[in-house]
């Protein structure tokens, strides 16, 4: 068997974020892709057209990015893993459909390389200004999970770690990347198969008669893939526990309580951050993405200088990390929020914030060189 | 020790795989890289430029404001990162198709990289014809391990990119400021 016809090899690797991605979606059991083309997320379309078939796996390349997120789902109910990546425009486009994901409780993974915008914006520069697209996009009470990487090797982990997540809750899973992390070429270690945690969606092999596909008994209610020999109905109204339409009020309270509570109640478990110096910083800086890597180096340089400034990198953006964040106000007398954006993030660091908070925004375009976020840090400290 | 190295160009001069072949051979090596290609819409005949950068400790802010080392493969390019140069910083130029620098380098060398792939025939091979200027000059990544990354990246051409690799080291010269 070539080489080219298995799973990337373990080992170290000097890899673009974008093929990163594709190839920890294959790892992570991905077997269905349907996307459109959209820059910066190119590669991983372009990748997976090539990668998807020697594996023996489906790639489509669809009509439009409503077309390739529907497709997605119409996989993930026939039972396995689907992916698509797009970019702001497209991510725009699939809005309606994410919320079905979450009504129908179809499992699957939206990458988002975001780039300048709005509208058409600078399609190779970056951006990060679509975090709370991301959370808020689609209309009505859902909840689902966004995850932020910074660097080649977090869009390999967290692209996993976004297909397990989304399996386990029957959720839809947003991997928010931006251009310089989808374009950047990185060191990339693969760990040893067995080292890497696969989750696969729980499924029901119980009595036909008896099978209930939005059953409340848990907050994820067991799968059945359609053609499976179950009786389903799928329906974006809102449903029994049979899945049929309904319109009585008890059955509408047991649905979105299960739909919001499932991600909510797992909070602690989903949240990912790293502190770097936050627990005798005077300044704190709460950032994510490739700001994440500005910050860093700004924050140790603020240290050589004798300033006492510390930083939070989210790599789970939503459900909020909100303990580190509100721990770290605590002590803190300030928290900064540094973005490229004009304040985006900002929101969900006040509501828990206990001092003061302000925000370092980048316009859109660049990511910001150290010496913008340590300038922003020696303002505050 | 962090080396931070633009490659400017036009897109077509393959200013970016060699950015991504001099990463990979410098990850080969034992050492931390990362690379950030960046292009405007257009890709053939538009700007194009790689930004990599090498440090034996991990790398904390992976992009570059001002590199301790230009290569310039076009006068465009020149033109656009000439001025980010860091003063006393070291530059390598196209020196047929750059003829106007734009900086103050502490040190300047000169390679005709088109015209000597055009004499091997293909002028594709002008960034690998750099890449062996660029490791006579400036070492940095081992030539042993840069020549076996270029090897590996085009298994159908291998004899093709020794020999502009080699004559891209014999002829690099640095010249007057």
């Amino acid at each position: 068997m070539s080489s080219e016809l298995r799973l990337l090899k373990p080992g170290t690797y000097f890899m673009m974020g974008n093929i990163a991605c594709a190839e920890a979606a294959l790892i992570a059991g991905c077997e269905f892709y349907a996307g459109y083309p959209i820059t910066p997320s190119n590669e991983i379309a372009e990748h997976m057209s090539r990668r998807m078939p020697q594996l023996g796996r489906h790639f489509i390349q669809m009509e439009d990015e409503i077309g390739s997120i529907v497709a997605v789902l119409g996989a993930s109910a026939a039972g396995v893993k689907a992916m698509t990546a797009t970019s702001g425009p497209g991510f725009s486009l699939m809005m309606e459909t994410i919320g079905l994901s979450a009504m129908l409780e179809l499992p699957c993974v939206i990458i988002d390389v975001q780039r300048a915008g709005p509208s058409t914006g600078i399609p190779t520069f970056v951006g990060q200004g679509d975090v709370m697209q991301a959370r808020w996009g689609s209309h009505g009470d859902y909840e689902l999970v966004v995850y932020a990487p910074s660097a080649v090797q977090e869009f390999f982990d967290l692209t996993i770690e976004a297909f397990n997540t989304s399996e386990w809750l029957r959720i839809p899973v947003v991997v928010l990347s931006d251009e310089v992390v989808g374009h950047m070429y990185g060191r990339l270690v693969v760990p040893e198969y067995d080292k890497i945690k696969i989750v696969n969606r729980k499924r029901y092999n119980g009595p036909k008669d008896q099978y209930l596909p939005y059953s409340c008994e848990a907050l994820v209610p067991p799968f059945v893939a359609a053609g499976d020999g179950y009786r389903i109905h799928m329906t974006g109204l809102t449903h029994d526990e049979r899945g049929y339409p309904s319109l009585e009020i008890e059955d509408s309270h047991k649905l979105i309580d299960r739909l919001v509570m499932k991600v909510r109640k797992n909070s602690k478990h989903l949240w990912k951050y790293e502190t770097l110096y936050a627990d005798d910083a005077d300044v704190v800086v709460v950032t994510f993405g490739i700001t994440a890597r500005s910050t860093e180096e700004a924050v140790k340089r603020a240290r050589a200088e004798g300033l006492k400034v510390g930083m939070i990198k989210l790599l789970t953006l939503w459900p909020f990390p909100e303990d580190p964040v509100k721990i770290a106000s605590q002590y803190a007398r300030r928290l900064l929020v540094a973005e490229i954006n004009m304040g985006q993030l900002i929101h969900p660091v006040r509501e828990v914030a206990e001092c003061p908070v302000a925000g370092i925004n980048y316009p859109v375009g660049y990511a910001p060189p150290p010496e913008y976020i340590l300038d922003g840090i020696r303002a505050a400290v | 020790m962090r080396w931070d190295i633009r490659w400017a160009g036009f897109g077509g001069q393959g200013v970016i795989r060699a950015g991504e072949i001099l990463g990979r051979a410098a990850v080969k090596q034992g050492l931390d890289s990362a690379m950030r290609p960046m292009y405007g819409p257009e890709k053939t005949g538009g700007w194009s430029r790689a930004d990599v950068v090498i440090s034996d400790e991990q790398i904390i802010f992976p992009l570059i404001v001002n590199p301790d080392i230009l290569v310039a493969m076009s006068q465009d390019g020149m033109n656009r990162d000439g001025s980010s140069l860091k003063k006393d910083g070291l530059l390598l130029i196209d020196g047929e198709l750059v003829k106007d620098v734009k900086c103050y380098p502490k040190k300047i060398y000169s390679v005709e990289a088109t015209k000597i792939a055009d004499s091997l025939g293909r002028r594709i091979v002008a960034n690998i014809v750099m890449l062996g200027a660029f490791s006579k000059a400036f070492g940095i990544v081992s030539e042993d391990i840069l020549l076996q990354t270029i090897i590996e990246t085009f298994p159908k051409a291998v004899e093709l990119n020794k020999t502009a690799f080699k004559l891209g080291k014999e002829n690099v010269r640095e010249v007057e400021i």
